[in-house]
């Protein structure tokens, strides 16, 4: 993987996509390309062998399963997958599953409700410490989820709260919201101001600006930013550990109390995985544009 | 910007700041209040001042809990900005398959970090995982990878390693498009090579963009709980006991002393602000602080 190897041309290039260098041709390639290739391809398996094995597990009978050395040959069977949509001794799937999207979905709503009003107002006001606001809200974002979950205990104790979907809402919206409002903020930031100035001008609120404005143009955006906000609260596991019990467990929860058992079914477990996984990936292939924009947000950590 | 009300931005940032206020300073109060009582459960409180962190700053397995997590946070994201670039630089490519291969290296990083775990814990088992599988058909003889003092550390970074390298390689391919293109196109001309063109002019151009990679990723290591939980538990002994595990340990997975879990979590935090305050003050443009 020596970075030497690689293709040195590192500008933009036209639009289409037109190559450049001799490398980027279809036919006559050079051999540093060839040897790029060849890297990205073993990037590629590297990437890709435990999602397959996983897989390949979940559709294995809980005999293959366990089998070693490893069948590759075996007749496919989704026996873990109809396990994990039915309830059975000490587990509660459906459940599970419902937690985890409700959580998310409703978190999600929250931390937009809160964090596109104040996204709007960072970018079209200007004001004494708005750094600082900013900057205090970003920080959030950076603390350990682990510091908090003694005091959020106590707090959602407190509040008869404790093993709710409510409460893990209440929690992950705060947690999503320093997201919401930067990346919006940026979002916002391309609609033109000229548009909301002669809304307002007309006699618009600023609030109407907002909802009958900037909103539908940065759509888009929106969109983007409610997924990258359900990925973190689908993804979320300390604080769910610490603050559920039975009624309000979440995916990642669950799957963690499988491999507590005494004999850990792989097959199960597997399913499991690939289940989580499916709308991780829905998410990562619809918001690949915004990824950028959202790393640097923590939207993914 | 309009002096028609005197604060017009209040209405709209108000409630979401009032809501973080709520759901995150108060906590952290109620932490520093916490943290100067002995209170185990089910025992009653009692008040001890700063017993707490008398007892943490002198025990050893504290610091050493502080180190590895140091540690651990700086190799890993050492590590993975050095790969990812040097990935980047593979896909730095303009053909319909390296496109491809730009979208499919991101997925790691949208798993569920538990079921990561989970499945590179299937990897390593002993008896069943491919590893020792794959290493078998070459001879190699079969080990407990994750319950091995010996294996554990190496084993934990691979998983780190393969789920958060694909975040280096995104924000560096990002930085690689907005270089300027006239002083490459001056450097053909002058005729220089690939290899020198990456170290006069890729990587001092890039540097910024490294080292906001290198700080968020640092600063995201240092909460690694995730996968301790899943793989070791802290274990062998308490050999990969990082901060994380050992506050969830302490404060409520198995101990129950509140005040003492209280106490180490605000040591924690002055640790962990460290490498924030240093990103935010370097990548204050790019973060929109400015």
């Amino acid at each position: 993987m020596s970075s030497g190897s690689a293709e040195p041309s590192a500008r933009p290039l036209p639009k289409g996509g037109q190559s450049l260098t001799a490398g980027d041709r279809r036919r006559g390639r050079h051999f540093t390309a060839v040897i790029a290739d060849a890297g990205i391809v073993a990037v590629l398996v590297w990437t890709f062998f435990p999602v397959f094995w996983l897989f390949m597990t979940s559709i294995k009978t809980q005999q293959d399963a366990f089998a070693f050395p490893p069948k590759f040959i075996f007749i496919p069977t989704l026996d873990a997958y109809r396990r994990l949509l039915s309830d059975e001794a000490g587990f509660h799937w459906p459940r599970y599953w419902f937690n985890s999207m409700f959580v998310a979905v409703t978190s999600t709503l929250l931390s937009l409700a809160l964090g596109i009003p104040a996204a709007y107002g960072f970018t079209r006001f200007r004001f004494r410490r708005k750094a600082l606001a900013l900057f205090g809200i970003l920080s959030v974002r950076f603390m350990p989820p682990i510091i908090t979950v003694i005091p959020l205990y106590f707090l959602m104790q407190y509040l008869y709260l404790i093993d709710t979907r409510t409460a893990l809402i209440l929690v992950y919206a705060a947690a999503e919201l320093p997201f919401v409002v930067w990346i919006m903020q940026g979002f916002f930031a391309a609609v033109p101001a000229e548009l909301v100035e002669a809304a307002v001008v007309d006699g618009a609120t600023e609030l109407f600006a907002l909802w009958r404005v900037v909103l539908p143009i940065a759509t888009p955006g929106v969109v983007a930013t409610a997924l990258f906000s359900m990925l973190l609260s689908w993804n979320e596991f300390p604080i769910a550990l610490v603050l559920t019990g039975e009624n309000a467990k979440t995916i990642p929860v669950a799957a963690t109390t499988l491999i507590a058992e005494r004999t850990i079914y792989w097959d199960r477990v597997s399913a499991t995985g690939v289940l989580a996984m499916v709308p991780t990936l829905l998410i990562a292939f619809l918001i690949q544009r915004h990824l950028v924009r959202g790393l640097a947000a923590g939207a993914i950590r | 910007m309009r002096p028609r009300r005197a604060r017009p931005e209040l209405a709209f940032i108000g409630p979401a700041n009032g809501y973080l206020a709520l759901v995150t300073l108060f906590p952290l109060l109620y932490t520093a209040w916490l943290s100067l009582y002995r209170w185990n459960i089910p025992f009653p409180r009692h008040f001890i001042r700063l017993g707490n962190y008398a007892t943490a700053l002198q025990d050893p397995l504290f610091w050493y809990s502080v180190r590895i997590t140091l540690w651990w946070a700086i190799a890993t994201s050492v590590a993975e900005v050095v790969l990812g670039l040097g990935i980047a630089q593979l896909l730095n490519r303009h053909s319909r398959w390296v496109h491809l291969a730009r979208s499919l290296v991101i997925v790691p990083m949208v798993l569920t970090p538990v079921v990561t775990a989970m499945m590179w814990r299937y990897i390593y088992n002993p008896t069943l995982g491919p590893l020792n599988w794959l290493l078998g058909l070459a001879g190699i003889a079969p080990r407990e990878w994750y319950s091995d003092p010996a294996t554990v550390w190496p084993s934990l970074f691979l998983i780190d390693l393969w789920q958060w390298t694909p975040f280096v390689v995104v924000i560096v391919l990002s930085g690689l498009y907005a270089l300027p293109s006239d002083v490459y196109e001056s450097a053909d001309i002058d005729g220089a090579g690939s290899w020198s063109k990456f170290w006069r002019l890729t990587l001092p151009l890039l540097s910024p963009v490294l080292l906001i990679a290198l700080l968020l990723r640092l600063v995201e290591s240092l909460k690694i709980f995730d996968t301790i939980y899943v793989l070791t538990r802290g274990g062998p002994g308490t050999l990969t006991e990082v901060l994380s595990f050992h506050i969830y340990r302490m404060g409520v997975g198995e101990r129950f002393q509140v005040g003492y879990g209280a106490s180490m979590s605000l040591l924690f935090l002055v640790l962990a602000t460290v490498p924030v305050v240093i990103l935010i003050l370097r990548a204050r443009n790019e973060l929109g602080l400015s």
